[in-house]
């Protein structure tokens, strides 16, 4: 390894760029299912057993709450450190893509939980009332006027994780998961290659800002 | 029909509803009125079933709904339509999705559906903006699409929470008016809760007071009126703040005893007692039954004896005391507290022939307020 900078030729950028950018793709999309999967119910439960929720319920809404903050307080390299005798058991493995994936699930859950929290928690509650006075079941508010609500909220949410979780890709490049994170430290900062870091930063701004339009656009459009 | 038979809510060791009762026909207006605080939102959750009441039966058309299963209650609701306050249609859904909400929670068909949204916006006046969003219609428009919302199970009782509340008065009065053309048409027994006097002046048939949970005055509204100078009465009808007439026996308050007082009162009865009679404050009003309903205060310009005014305006079917000789002030002053403070001001501004709420003089009130008297 020199100690002098040698950047990787512009003409040869592509070649580590695109498949680094394809490896944050897939943490990221994999993570979003996950979290989207368990998130959004976890999110649900906690208002709902909350005081002003359609099955208040003290203690059911404490400890869930409880472990929804767990998973928020710790930063997420120590989070990654802290769950890796867990990584181990689920993937068998403690590096990769599959290793990164645990912790950036465990740390994207209760955020995205959070986040459905609050989007559901700004419907005025008449408009609960008006479905359960109508006649219909827990599930079916929580179908057709919590979910439907919320919508615009929710998917505000999902930006916010996104950018959240291409972040944290970025910090499990640490331990080896590969990605734009990965490229920009191991090429970028420890080998002082200046093409690979303003390539990195460029595409890892460029994506930032698509994933934030593009959401607000698509809340717009869902707000009425 | 509903009948509310002792009816009591208590959380812990708070009361907030004891014993209340009350029935209400179909076809009928009942209007349930008294200041925040009294009950009337835990009365209304209780009516439409959104809390289990304490103790006490809700029965409508004969069928106890308190003591339901979770599951029955789903299908037992239908039975009563909800009116809530603003603001409660969902935001992402059209004027016709909200209506048809309601049905497709029990399972009725979309060909059914759509048919019966159309027949619910066509009654509302509302079946050309059936296709905008809540934010594009006008605050008396969603709250037509929230009764017809309220219809849609077709329930023989309506429950009316606060529906005009945030409305401006005239569309407050055209929301009174659909009120009740569906309590014509459709035969509803209408529950109407509020906290607004001209709206049970406008619209209702019977009253009842809440006051710390348990109804404390009741009667119809002609009734109540006309034939007493309750708290009540004084609230329905209230005699606008004038100048402090404690200490001047020639003041006197007047009130309607009767539908037909012949307008002409004032000049008929100066001259049979041959004096000027001075209006100092008044509201007159023609209420539900097509009468008129009012409460003046008037100064005798001469002395006269006590027995012979009261005599020339009872034969005129109106009552009239003395004003430094019965409670007024005090009484007005606690009306204030049931009459809404904007509800004073609606009701000035319909008359459209005086100044502005926004104008009046809290300096001089009297001067501003007299309304039609004369």
């Amino acid at each position: 390894m020199s100690v002098l900078a040698t950047a990787t030729p512009w003409s040869g950028v592509s070649s580590l760029l695109l498949p680094a950018l394809g490896q944050t793709a897939a943490m990221v999309g994999i993570v979003m299912s996950i979290v989207v999967a368990l998130g959004l119910p976890l999110g649900l439960l906690i208002f709902n057993t909350s005081p002003r929720g359609l099955t208040p319920h003290t203690k059911v809404h404490a400890s869930i709450s409880w472990i929804a903050n767990l998973g928020r307080s710790l930063p997420f390299l120590v989070l990654m450190a802290t769950v890796i005798p867990f990584t181990q058991l689920v993937v068998n493995t403690t590096i990769g893509i599959k290793a990164a994936i645990i912790p950036m699930s465990l740390a994207g859950i209760p955020f995205f939980a959070r986040l459905v929290e609050n989007a559901v928690r700004e419907i005025p509650r008449t408009r609960l009332d008006v479905g359960i006075a109508s006649g219909a079941s827990v599930a079916q508010v929580i179908r057709t006027i919590q979910l439907t609500e919320a919508l615009p909220g929710i998917v505000a949410g999902l930006s916010l994780n996104v950018i959240a979780m291409i972040e944290y890709s970025a910090i499990a490049g640490a331990i080896g998961a590969g990605g734009l994170g990965y490229l920009a430290v191991n090429y970028g900062y420890e080998q002082f290659d200046s093409h690979i870091m303003i390539s990195c930063i460029v595409l890892l701004v460029l994506i930032v800002q698509i994933v934030q339009f593009g959401g607000d656009r698509i809340v717009r459009s869902l707000t009425h | 029909m509903i009948e509310v038979t002792a009816l009591t809510k208590r959380y812990g060791s708070l009361t907030v509803l004891d014993g209340v009762d009350f029935a209400v026909q179909a076809g009928e207006i009942a209007a349930v009125v008294g200041p925040s605080g009294a009950g009337k939102s835990t009365l209304a959750r209780c009516i439409n079933l959104l809390e289990q009441p304490t103790s006490g039966s809700i029965r409508v058309d004969g069928k106890d709904l308190t003591r339901l299963s979770r599951r029955e209650l789903r299908s037992a609701r239908r039975a009563i339509g909800t009116v809530f306050q603003s603001a409660s249609l969902l935001a992402r859904m059209t004027a016709a999705e909200n209506v048809a909400l309601p049905m497709r929670y029990l399972d009725i068909s979309h060909g059914e559906r759509v048919g019966r949204v159309r027949e619910l916006l066509d009654r509302v006046g509302m079946l050309h903006r059936a296709n905008h969003y809540p934010s594009q219609l006008s605050g008396g428009q969603q709250q037509r699409i929230g009764l017809a919302r309220g219809l849609a199970l077709r329930p023989s009782v309506l429950l009316a929470d606060e529906p005009t509340s945030g409305l401006d008065p005239q569309t407050t009065s055209s929301i009174l008016k659909l009120l009740a053309e569906l309590r014509d048409e459709l035969r509803v027994a209408v529950v109407l809760i509020t906290h607004e006097m001209d709206v049970v002046r406008n619209v209702a048939d019977s009253v009842a007071r809440l006051h710390e949970g348990k109804i404390i005055e009741r009667g119809s509204v002609a009734e109540v009126v006309r034939s007493s100078d309750s708290e009540l009465a004084r609230a329905l009808l209230p005699l606008p703040p004038g100048r402090a007439p404690d200490h001047e026996p020639e003041v006197w308050q007047l009130r309607y005893e009767r539908p037909d007082v012949d307008p002409a009162w004032l000049t008929s009865v100066g001259r049979e007692l041959d004096t000027d009679i001075s209006v100092l404050a008044g509201l007159i009003e023609t209420i539900d039954d097509g009468g008129a309903a009012g409460r003046v205060t008037v100064r005798i310009e001469r002395p006269l004896a006590i027995a012979v005014v009261r005599e020339a305006f009872a034969s005129r079917g109106i009552h009239a005391t003395q004003a430094g000789l019965d409670a007024t002030q005090t009484s007005n002053a606690r009306a204030g507290d049931i009459e809404h403070e904007d509800t004073r001001q609606a009701g000035i501004a319909r008359t459209g022939e005086i100044a502005p709420a926004g104008e009046v003089d809290p300096e001089e009130p009297h001067e501003t307020l007299v309304r039609s008297a004369a």
